[in-house]
């Protein structure tokens, strides 16, 4: 039989049958629901995270000390600031603290750097200037504000050459950043900054705690490791400090996303192989019930071919029909579904492929036996049952 | 007589396994059969003939024997060349109609067509002139529910004759219809054996078996008479 003739049988029987057919389908439909919902949402989360590392400097690595008792030095910054893989290297302490203006108080992370944190946080100043290296060598009392510190203690911008109290210390307002996009770990708008000697004074601490590294353009990598090698001479035990780049924090929480599609979707997909075994149930019902018709069919010289291909496609158009109702049902629900977890969920277009193919699959698989089962009828005695 | 053989059946057996005991249901047949012959097979039921209908009409194949269909060698041929055969060189027409329901009386004739892959137009307009000539036009997009037992068996006959068929095999075909329905049915039949078509009518119904030229009657598996009408061949 011509294959658009299989085609219009197999969708004609399913017709005939609305309510049964439908029923037969609602488990694919829950099924593939099921998997392209979770799949999108999971999409959706690590685009979100994407979007979010690229604003930031991502390729930055971060050093830091675990241990009280080993110290690092400005003169070690300047060492790595001359690696290869290094273009530019700060060195920064960083402290919750309390600053006072008048009556109004706030409680900022203080980060105290050096010059060159401009460069490497890409920051743009809204008034005045940043700390320069006189401020790191005069160990002056300057600060720099975020931006919404200032606004919490000023209300505008207009605050050079105002004085404020951190942490019980007189400082002079120098400048203001302007707005930096926050990351998913700490806001930047909410820090202000001062010389990291001052800091260390002030503080009464003898060392630097941390150094974001800048590497040069498409050396992350090498960067990463002279980074790595330069600390283990200096520090014989890998316990006492780090290197991480958020490249790697990105990875890992882009690496955990994918995980959990893969569970999320695995959940899904059992949905659906459990819809599957609904669909072979039916399809031996059918077969059974039908046995005369494919009797009549073998009569007037259907061959095993024809029968088998006519059943696989009904189990297909079952599965498929499912598969395409799933998948629309998804892109209405995934409207709300966005609103509800404050993310922009769009159907990607593997999602959809992978459903449907999927779904065929699934009328592939359980369509099979019932298919062969008919096909291998006997003529007479097919013919006459009843 | 020199009219062609058709169908030559030699030392045809078909035995089936019951449990322990074995069943004979043909007990060492042999038929010829010549083009445009019009045949009545019959015999109370458990005489053999539905079984020899089968493998006459390549649904079944016979335990031992040959069949010659024409040129064919029928008990070599695989499945699919067996529905090959049935769908090109015989027709059926049954007792109980078997006509599929979820189809319309066209697309139930255009069936075998279908099966031999010709192109849907083409098919459809052969099944129209079919169901013309069964006098069933105006019926064309009825389902068989809809129809009488009568036009139902007419849309059958559409159905078997649409291949034009070498043989055509009517088992009881007049067994769920009224006396004159019945008589309708037996004159189609006697109709297309005049045109030329070559008729095996199986029947336990003597009476209806006299329109038949040639009478084959059986018992437990054996031929017990063969018998022409005078004055026909």
């Amino acid at each position: 039989m011509r294959f658009s003739e299989l085609l219009k049988s197999a969708f004609s029987s399913i017709w005939s049958r609305k309510v049964r057919s439908f029923l037969t389908s609602l488990g694919v439909i829950i099924g593939v629901f099921a998997v392209s919902a979770l799949l999108s949402v999971g999409q959706a989360s690590i685009n979100q995270m994407n979007e979010n590392m690229e604003d930031l400097n991502a390729n930055l690595i971060d050093i830091g000390l675990y241990s009280q008792d080993i110290k690092m030095s400005l003169g070690e910054v300047t060492k790595i600031e001359g690696l290869n893989g290094v273009k530019k290297a700060a060195p920064y302490i960083s402290n919750n603290a309390e600053i006072i203006k008048g009556s109004n108080q706030s409680s900022p992370k203080v980060v105290g750097t050096t010059q060159d944190w401009t460069d490497i946080k890409d920051i743009k100043m809204n008034r005045g200037r940043f700390l320069s290296h006189v401020d790191v060598e005069n160990k002056s009392k300057s600060v720099v504000l975020g931006l919404t510190i200032c606004l919490e203690m000023f209300g505008n911008t207009d605050v050079i050459g105002e004085e404020v109290f951190i942490d019980g210390i007189k400082y002079v307002v120098i400048g203001v950043v302007d707005e930096m996009k926050s990351s998913f770990i700490s806001n930047a708008n909410k820090e202000i900054y001062v010389p990291i000697t001052t800091m260390q004074i002030n503080y009464n601490i003898d060392s630097i705690g941390n150094v974001s590294v800048l590497p040069k353009e498409n050396m992350v990598k090498q960067a990463n490791n002279e980074l790595k090698s330069f600390l283990s001479k200096k520090y014989p035990s890998k316990n006492d400090y780090y290197v991480s780049s958020d490249e790697n924090i990105q990875e890992y929480i882009i690496e955990s996303n994918k995980i959990m599609m893969a569970l999320l979707g695995g959940i899904g997909g059992i949905s659906l192989l459990v819809s599957g075994i609904g669909i072979m149930n039916i399809m031996l019902v059918s077969v059974r019930e039908r046995t005369k018709e494919i009797g009549i069919r073998k009569a007037v010289g259907a061959k095993r071919k024809d029968i088998m291909i006519q059943f696989l496609i009904e189990a297909m158009g079952l599965s498929l029909f499912g598969g395409i109702m799933g998948i629309i049902l998804t892109a209405v629900t995934s409207r709300f579904l966005g609103s509800a977890l404050n993310m922009q969920i769009t159907m990607e277009s593997w999602i959809i492929m992978l459903s449907t193919i999927f779904s065929l699959v699934v009328g592939i698989i359980f369509g099979l036996y019932p298919a062969m089962k008919a096909s291998a009828l006997r003529p007479v005695e097919a013919l006459h049952y009843e | 007589m020199a009219v062609s053989k058709l169908i030559e059946l030699k030392d045809i057996y078909k035995i089936y396994q019951m449990s322990d005991i074995k069943v004979k249901a043909l007990d060492g047949v042999d038929i010829v059969i010549s083009q445009g012959e019009f045949v009545a097979l019959i015999g109370p039921s458990g005489s053999g003939k539905s079984t020899l209908m089968n493998i006459l009409g390549c649904l079944d194949i016979p335990t031992r024997g040959s069949y010659r269909l024409m040129d064919i060698d029928v008990e070599k041929a695989n499945e699919g060349k067996l529905a090959e055969i049935r769908n090109k060189n015989i027709g059926f027409v049954f007792q109980s109609f078997n006509l599929l329901n979820n189809m319309n009386a066209v697309d139930n004739v255009s069936l075998p067509c279908k099966y031999a892959k010709m192109k849907t137009k083409e098919v459809r307009k052969l099944a129209i002139t079919a169901l013309k000539e069964v006098g069933l036009e105006d019926r064309k997009n009825h389902r068989p529910y809809e129809l009488s037992g009568g036009q139902q068996q007419r849309v059958a006959f559409a159905r078997a004759l649409l291949n034009n068929p070498a043989i055509l095999l009517a088992d009881e075909p007049t067994g769920n219809l009224d006396s004159k329905t019945s008589k309708e049915i037996l004159n189609l039949l006697t109709d297309l054996n005049e045109k030329g078509t070559t008729i095996i009518l199986v029947t336990h119904d003597n009476r209806i078996a006299t329109i038949a030229k040639r009478k084959i009657e059986m018992l437990d598996g054996k031929i017990i008479n063969d018998t022409r009408k005078e004055g026909k061949s």
